[in-house]
């Protein structure tokens, strides 16, 4: 975070008002996240590509789309962002089961504990800039690869 | 005799040798047809031996008998023994009224010599037959007359004498009273074949019947006669059957005897089923029809024994058989019922484990919002609090006690509304464990975790009256349908509450033995009476009084453990307390039944 200067952006999903002003609430006290809360997934997706995601909570069941589906969207769109998954709901098995398809990088139910949403938040942000650090490492690598690539053939076109 | 002896002449000596052997003759006659009446005694015989030897010793061209008929009085004399003997052959005798009307009114000997000169009787002939001179005499038995013995023409010219008419008195008193007896034998044994042929036709109509027939006296009450078919079906032959009461074959007490033979008396039929010995020395049912009949002055009791022994022994079989089918049904009913009731009560069990599991799970989204609203609360105050007592706010503020107090006063109700939050949560993920529908049918489950989850929904029932006493063991995971034992673990833990009256204590143990894990429910309430122990696990049977219990509570406990290859025990002690042993297999039931 410190390399990065710009502010990490949450984005919060549930078709519930209450979930999100309290996790909103919350998340404003206790840090200085950008936070977005949205009623509808469909809306969530909105312009989504055209804007950076660090991490993404989401309820499971929705009237528009469940949470597994929707999730799955934002990993195409934003496959480095954090996402998790927060249920009230009982089906875990499944839930579980779509663990892997989507990535996910959490599972939490409701009812749940602040503290340690804030601690699964905080760690996933850090394995979110982590990723986005290790792919820029990797960028700058290819670079230097690259680079030398062309000053190779540079060499190799004046002693011919 | 004459004493006296004179010397006779030639024809007094000759008159005397004639008398003398006329005397003699008379006497053979007589001494013949004596002879001849006492060896027969068919009237027919007799009368033509009468006329015969009358012609004979009369010397008379014919003699009749004609027999008086007692019984018609326009016919007097009988048909069949008028009787005309001519000296060749006996033939049927008519003859005019006249004379017989004569000697029906004088009864006395009639003799006329010359018939053509007597005004009275010219009339009188036989049929072809002209009448010149008769003798006839009456023939009494017992002083009555019974008929007529007449000669007609007299072969010697000087006609009946006095002395013929002497013989022939002599030869009707001689035999008019055996004609009469014989006349009267033939009638009895005309009278007795006619009863012969009357006994057999009944006696046949008796042994044809097909039923056992029993005469019996109306006044000795002994039986007067069996057929074959009595004695078959009693298996006594008939001589040992005359003679004994019909009690003695029917078997009584059923047969009430007086009553039975009062109604018959008054006339009536009696029907009744009844007992008898068979002969095989078996019971036989009889159908009886008694019906009182006369036989003249005699009054005899008709017993028919229609035997449906067979028809009886298979309507027992019947019966037997709609018995058995009737308590089979009953049975299965019963068992249909038990059933049915502990379906519909798991059918109930699992409905409320659904709604539970429902509600806890809707409650998931409001408590979740409430609970980190209560936490984000106490955050918000701490640092609220922090901010009003920096140096950086106004001493004002700082120093306001209204503002300190409300500050207080929110801080307090924040906390107190976390702590009421987190039991909400702590039920509400009991209820969820309780109820676990969210899992597949069997499932390794830890024991004390369905127990703890059951005591957490269970505490209103404990309230502060009864202290809990875990000892758990060691005990591994089990195979098991966790939100069924959760079931049965509310059950007991319910029960044991309800046992104690005031306070108390419940003990919960856990310990493994092999493959089994041992859980004991133990408390120190009223206690099972030894009468109920056994009935217990029965479905409907409960003490608690209606509306507290279903009665269904252990049996449905006992269908759990049964269903999971475990099995339950009772040990209680009036007034001391029950302890209820739950013993599971680890492996679960499939386990057990590969095993096995």
């Amino acid at each position: 975070m410190n390399e990065n200067e710009r502010t990490p952006l949450i984005i919060l999903v549930d078709d519930e008002e209450m979930v999100l002003t309290s996790l909103r609430s919350f998340l404003t006290l206790e840090t200085e996240y950008d936070i977005e809360t949205y009623t509808s997934p469909k809306k969530a997706l909105e312009g989504l590509d055209s804007r950076p995601l660090d991490l993404i909570i989401s309820d499971y069941l929705m009237p528009e789309m469940n949470g597994i589906d929707f999730l799955l969207r934002v990993k195409k769109l934003h496959p480095y962002s954090t996402r998790i998954l927060l249920t009230g709901y009982a089906d875990k098995e499944n839930a579980i089961k779509a663990i892997n398809e989507v990535g996910l990088y959490q599972y939490v139910e409701k009812p749940w504990d602040n503290e340690e949403l804030k601690l699964i938040i905080q760690n996933g942000l850090e394995r979110r800039f982590l990723m986005e650090r290790l792919q820029e490492k990797i960028a700058e690598v290819q670079q230097v690869q690259q680079n030398l690539q062309d000053i190779q053939a540079q060499i190799i076109k004046a002693f011919m | 005799m004459d004493t006296e002896f004179k010397p006779k002449t030639q024809e007094e000596l000759e008159a005397e040798n004639q008398r003398l052997r006329r005397a003699v003759e008379e006497l053979s006659t007589l001494n013949a047809i004596g002879t001849a009446i006492g060896s027969t005694m068919s009237v027919n015989a007799i009368v033509e031996l009468i006329v015969q030897e009358s012609v004979k010793h009369l010397d008379v061209e014919q003699a009749a008998v004609m027999l008086l008929k007692h019984d018609q009085e326009s016919d007097p004399f009988r048909t069949m023994a008028r009787k005309a003997y001519s000296g060749t052959e006996v033939v049927p005798f008519r003859f005019g009224q006249q004379l017989t009307g004569w000697m029906l009114k004088h009864r006395k000997p009639l003799l006329i010599n010359d018939l053509q000169a007597d005004s009275r009787f010219r009339s009188v002939a036989t049929e072809g037959f002209p009448i010149r001179s008769l003798l006839s005499v009456p023939l009494r038995a017992k002083g009555e007359m019974v008929g007529l013995l007449n000669v007609f023409n007299k072969r010697d010219p000087g006609g009946f004498t006095l002395g013929d008419q002497r013989l022939l008195s002599i030869i009707a008193s001689q035999s008019s009273q055996i004609v009469d007896n014989a006349r009267l034998y033939e009638q009895l044994q005309q009278r007795t074949e006619e009863l012969e042929k009357s006994e057999a036709k009944y006696r046949a109509l008796m042994e044809e019947a097909g039923e056992a027939i029993l005469l019996v006296s109306s006044e000795t009450r002994r039986i007067l006669e069996v057929n074959d078919r009595a004695a078959e079906l009693t298996g006594r032959p008939r001589e040992a059957l005359l003679g004994c009461t019909v009690g003695d074959v029917i078997l009584v007490p059923e047969l009430k005897v007086d009553a039975t033979y009062e109604e018959l008396a008054r006339g009536g039929n009696v029907r009744s089923s009844m007992r008898i010995q068979g002969n095989a020395g078996e019971e036989r049912f009889v159908d009886v029809s008694l019906t009182q009949v006369s036989y003249g002055s005699d009054r005899i009791l008709q017993v028919i024994c229609h035997d449906v022994t067979e028809r009886e022994r298979f309507a027992a079989h019947l019966r037997n058989e709609a018995e058995e089918l009737e308590r089979l049904v009953a049975a299965r009913t019963r068992d249909l019922r038990e059933s049915q009731t502990k379906l519909i009560q798991q059918e109930k069990m699992a409905a409320l484990g659904k709604l539970v599991a429902g509600v806890a799970h809707e409650m998931n989204t409001p408590i979740g919002t409430i609970n980190s609203n209560a936490d984000t609360l106490s955050r918000s105050l701490k640092k609220l609090r922090l901010l009003l007592t920096s140096e950086s706010c106004p001493d004002a503020v700082r120093e306001d006690r209204k503002l300190g107090q409300l500050l207080t006063m929110v801080e307090d109700i924040a906390r107190i509304n976390q702590i009421a939050c987190e039991r909400i949560v702590d039920i509400v993920a009991s209820l969820r464990n309780f109820a676990r529908l969210d899992e597949a049918e069997q499932k390794v489950a830890d024991l004390h975790e369905g127990l703890n989850s059951t005591l957490t929904l269970v505490q209103h029932e404990l309230k502060n009256r009864i202290r809990l006493v875990k000892e758990y063991g060691d005990i591994p995971p089990i195979h098991c349908h966790p939100n069924k034992i959760n079931q049965v673990f509310m059950n007991l833990l319910v029960n044991a509450a309800q046992a104690i009256n005031g306070e108390g204590v419940i003990t919960i143990r856990t310990f493994r033995e092999g493959d089994i894990v041992n859980v004991q429910f133990s408390d120190t309430g009223a206690g099972i009476r030894p009468d109920n122990l056994s009935r217990i696990f029965d479905p409907g049977f409960t003490t608690k009084g209606v509306g507290v219990g279903t009665g269904l509570g252990l049996s449905i406990v006992f269908q759990i453990i049964h269903d999971h290859g475990g099995s339950i025990d009772v040990d209680s002690e009036v007034g001391k307390g029950s302890t209820f042993t739950l013993r599971l297999p680890i492996h679960g039931v499939t386990a057990l039944k590969n095993s096995q």
